[in-house]
């Protein structure tokens, strides 16, 4: 039997009723869950949000699963039934109801809190959708889009509070999904370019104002066109959303790219090696110093390498010659102070040789602990070449303050493992200073961390990267400091850092990992549809949301990084010359002064790397010349002896 | 996990039945009005079907009390006459579904209790020495003629354009109040009445294979089966592990010319609605899907004995 009222084929609209709820001894409902069943053509699933009209309450719910089902008792029924024919058409259909399970968002009036009573259920409108998200009382003040639910011709914007993404009332965001389905490095762009253009400042909020964004390029190129245009990527369907969320489809306005150097010290090491990007939008150069090196020195050495001895005396030479100035021996001579590596290289080798004159001890330290860790250290330079200023001096995002609406995109994805874990250990490490000095420069930094169970593996031993990664988890929020991070395997993350953030999204999940225990939240079949979901689409945990709810959210108006990279092809490593025309090309500069000013100077590769370093650190529209003068001119040319001829013999 | 419910057998379904003696059952065999004799036919295949219509009564009754040693029942009784499109049976449309409000059966000595409880009540005369079974036979008699004055009022509602209809059971009654009902056939599953009544005839009967028919026959006007109407057995399934009843139905029709030449198809019809089966019905050997899901739609509207506590207090 069938609906008389509903032809066919005839989707109901949003206001009309599509099913009524039920509850049977058996099964009955409850404050939290209620059953109802729907006519065939009330287009429900897992995740739609529905709505109980109750004489004296209204009831919000998501559907969380779904049951069919027909008058057999058994499958033996119907093949007897049918005649062991599969082929036949019975006179009669059997009737078929189709049954749903939803959990309740939330209850007007919110108290008492009963089992929503048995009544006529509706699909949840645009106003609904507010209500049973909460997104009323928020989103005019601090609403940021995050996406669309319901129908793609028919999107409703969902907004997250800005007060619990990026603090301060609670903060982060935490991304799981299967890599290559478009669910973690797209949602995050996504949400990002909605961020920038959707969030306000509290005009009472003391401090500095305004956000930027911190991402690091761990693989592949998704992060590093940001700046370029995809336009063209975006089907119908994702303006449609857009519109709905009354956000613009652009890429960012403001990117600012870091990569590390190559081996050669001049060139840089990223697929944004590229001239027409140099001209565009200058790739910039990181290093680290030596007190990072040292501060760091437990993710640069191995564990073994660093035992307690070996500690100490790293203490010891940080102490004594990175951040003050003394005497090699400890007792008489002059002072010795270490600008970079080789500096201190050569201080740890006077103090071997004086130990080994002093019987084997200096100032409390081994000789074969000195030892050690100059053969230690010494290898360090080579190891990681390109990430440690062969000058001394660091470079990078945090030369400056961090500037409002801009991106800054660290680009470690040609770097080796031990490399990057550097990176993280000192860039986090910064961070969190900065953060506690309240010097970030703006209201909020947001940090995007790929790959987190690799950086805050679960069970782990607290690495330096992991204790920062927690406190920023765990205290971030109150200072402006947010993080993003994204993982394929969030049960192998660390809990505390997982469990810090308030914003939880949810992408194409494979079985394995749903299989954890920490996804036993989700009904059977929430977690079906997670290990189905197509890209574009993700499962949404907000606080406000007292329920999950799957979301359907934009491509990133941003260039794809295997587009970018096939439009802007990588060049080969250049010539440290050509480099530093390039940057008088980027900033505008007359060429000819400058190719003369460069011709002039010793063409030896350090003296011209130097100035190229210089060059990098320019701002945009500053004057290249008188950088490339301050480079070591060649030496002046003594005029070729002449031999002459007289034409009188003078031994005559 | 359900097994297959085998069909029970029926009191009615008692051999005996054909036995009983002739104040129960016609005197003489029933007039044959398809040929001279009581023959079995071959129905012609088909796997189409015409009817359009279907209709059952229900009937629910709870004892609820006694007075004395007399037993009062609460009873609900209802019909519905349900469309069929495309495969489909539709709910009622409108004055497709007849029902009275919930009815107490009572001995009359019990009426002014039970009235005075703000029920409707039907009394149950009772005679000198009536005893408890008596009274129980009565109120179940009573209920039943309730049910089946909603079923004859529906049936007068239906119009022979709209197409065919099946009700379960004779068509005596409602062609009563509705004699223009041509496009009607009855379906009546139980056997407690003989109308054939010689060796030769019974055997031919209780040796009918699936899909044959008897001759068309004249069942008599009757004080319990309504307005004469011309029938025929029909064998919806045979099954050498079962009874003799095992899948045979006695088919009603008006006794006009259209219905009489149109027998043939018309048991075609009955035999398509074979499939699907109505298991896990114990009856399903007899009782036809469709028929079943209007007595599905009937008590799912009965009220359960929660709301029968609930109405008593």
């Amino acid at each position: 039997m069938k609906q008389a009222s509903m032809e066919d084929n005839e989707v109901p609209s949003k206001s009309a009723q599509i099913g009524r709820v039920f509850g049977t001894e058996d099964e009955p409902n409850t404050a939290f869950t209620f059953q109802f069943w729907a006519i065939r053509q009330a287009p429900v699933g897992i995740g739609t949000l529905v709505k109980i009209v109750g004489e004296d309450v209204v009831v919000y719910g998501a559907v969380v699963e779904a049951k069919g089902f027909n008058d057999l008792e058994s499958p033996l029924h119907e093949f007897i039934a049918m005649g062991e024919d599969a082929s036949g058409t019975p006179p009669t259909k059997r009737p078929e109801i189709r049954v749903f399970e939803a959990a309740v968002l939330r209850r007007e009036p919110e108290e008492p809190v009963g089992a929503p009573p048995i009544g006529p259920v509706f699909l949840a409108n645009e106003a609904d959708v507010r209500m049973a998200l909460r997104t009323d009382k928020y989103v005019d003040k601090h609403g940021i889009p995050i996406g669309c639910y319901g129908p793609q011709s028919d999107p409703v914007a969902v907004h997250l509070d800005a007060r619990f993404l990026l603090g301060p009332e609670a903060g982060h965001l935490n991304v799981t999904g299967t890599s290559g389905l478009a669910a973690k490095t797209s949602l995050i762009q996504f949400l990002l370019s909605s961020i920038f253009q959707s969030h306000r400042d509290e005009a009472a909020d003391p401090g500095e104002k305004g956000v930027a964004a911190l991402l690091f390029n761990t693989k592949g190129a998704d992060l590093l066109y940001l700046d370029e245009s995809g336009e063209t990527d975006l089907d119908e369907l994702d303006r449609t959303l857009y519109e709905a969320c009354g956000l613009t489809a652009e890429p960012f306005a403001k990117v600012k790219y870091f990569a590390p150097y190559a081996k050669d010290g001049f060139n840089l090491m990223t697929i944004r090696r590229n001239a027409e990007l140099e001209q565009k939008n200058p790739t910039l150069p990181f290093t680290f110093g030596l007190r990072d090196v040292v501060r760091h020195a437990e993710v640069l050495l191995n564990r073994d390498d660093l035992d307690a001895k070996a500690d100490g005396y790293l203490q010891f030479l940080n102490e004594k010659f990175v951040e003050g100035s003394s005497s090699t021996d400890g007792r008489k001579g002059g002072t010795h102070h270490a600008n970079n590596l080789a500096e201190l290289l050569k201080i740890v080798r006077e103090q071997k040789d004086l130990a080994e004159q002093e019987r084997g001890v200096l100032s409390g330290h081994s000789q074969f602990t000195i030892q050690k860790m100059y053969n230690r250290l010494s290898n360090l330079e080579r190891r990681f070449s390109g990430i440690i200023a062969e000058g001394g001096a660091e470079c990078g995002p945090f030369d400056g303050p961090f500037e409002s609406g801009t991106v800054y995109v660290v680009d470690v994805a040609q770097l080796s493992s031990d490399a990057q874990d550097l990176v993280f250990a000192a860039f986090i490490t910064k961070l969190r200073e900065a953060m506690e000095a309240q010097e970030l420069g703006v209201g909020k930094l947001i940090v995007m961390l790929d790959e987190l169970n690799k950086y805050a593996p679960s069970g782990a031993q607290e690495t330096y990267v992991l204790k920062s990664l927690r406190e920023i988890a765990a205290r971030g929020r109150y200072m402006g400091l947010t993080l993003f991070g994204a993982q394929q395997f969030r049960s192998r993350v660390d809990k505390e850092i997982v469990g810090n953030a308030a914003t939880h999204a949810f992408g194409h999940v494979e079985a394995e990992e749903l299989a954890q225990p920490g996804y036993s939240y989700f009904s059977p079949a929430v977690k079906e549809k997670l290990g189905a979901l197509p890209p574009g689409e993700v499962l949404l945990k907000h606080p406000h949301f007292t329920q999950p709810i799957f979301l359907r959210f934009p491509r990133p108006a941003c260039l794809r990084g295997s587009d970018g990279m096939r439009r802007f092809v990588q060049s080969k490593p250049r010539a440290v010359s050509e480099l530093i025309l390039d940057q008088v090309r980027a900033r505008g500069g007359s060429l000819a002064p400058c190719q003369d000013a460069l011709d002039a100077l010793a063409q030896d590769e350090e003296n011209l790397a130097n100035v190229l370093r210089q060059l990098r650190r320019l701002g945009p529209r500053e004057d290249p010349l008188p950088v490339i003068r301050t480079g070591k001119r060649a030496a002046p040319r003594r005029p070729e002896p002449t031999a002459v001829i007289q034409e009188r013999d003078p031994f005559e | 996990m359900a097994r297959v419910t085998p069909p029970s057998m029926g009191r009615s379904d008692d051999f005996g039945a054909f036995s009983i003696g002739p104040e129960n059952s016609p005197g003489e065999d029933a007039e044959i009005v398809e040929g001279n004799a009581f023959d079995v036919f071959d129905v012609p295949f088909t796997d189409q079907t015409g009817f359009t219509h279907f209709m059952d009564g229900a009937e629910r009754k709870w004892r609820v009390g006694f007075y004395g040693l007399h037993p009062i029942y609460l009873a609900h009784v209802s019909a519905g006459l349900l469309k069929r499109e495309e495969r489909t049976v539709l709910p009622p449309e409108e004055g497709r579904y007849s029902t009275g409000r919930l009815e107490c059966f009572a001995p009359e000595t019990a009426v002014a209790a039970a009235t005075l409880a703000g029920l409707k009540c039907t009394p149950i005369k009772l005679e000198e020495g009536s005893t408890s079974a008596m009274v129980e036979t009565q109120i179940r008699d009573a209920v039943q003629h309730a049910r089946e004055h909603h079923e004859v009022n529906l049936a007068a509602t239906f119009e022979n354009g709209e197409g065919w209809l099946l009700i379960d059971g004779g068509i005596g009654w409602p062609l009563r109040v509705n004699a223009r009902l041509a496009h009607a056939v009855g379906i009546v599953k139980t056997h407690s009445r003989q109308y054939v009544r010689s060796g030769a005839s019974v055997n031919k009967l209780l040796n009918m294979r699936a899909g044959q028919r008897s001759a068309l026959f004249r069942r008599p006007n009757d004080s319990r089966q309504g307005n004469e109407a011309l029938s025929c057995y029909l064998k919806l399934r045979e099954s050498s592990d079962q009874g003799p009843f095992y899948g045979l139905v006695r088919l009603e029709i008006p006794d006009l010319d259209e219905a009489k030449g149109r027998i043939d198809e018309i048991a075609g019809w009955v035999l398509a609605e074979r499939t699907p089966l109505s298991l896990p019905d114990p009856r399903h050997d007899r009782l036809l899907y469709p028929i079943r899901l209007v007595e599905t739609y009937l008590k799912a509207l009965q009220p359960s004995p929660a709301a029968v506590l609930g109405f008593l207090g």
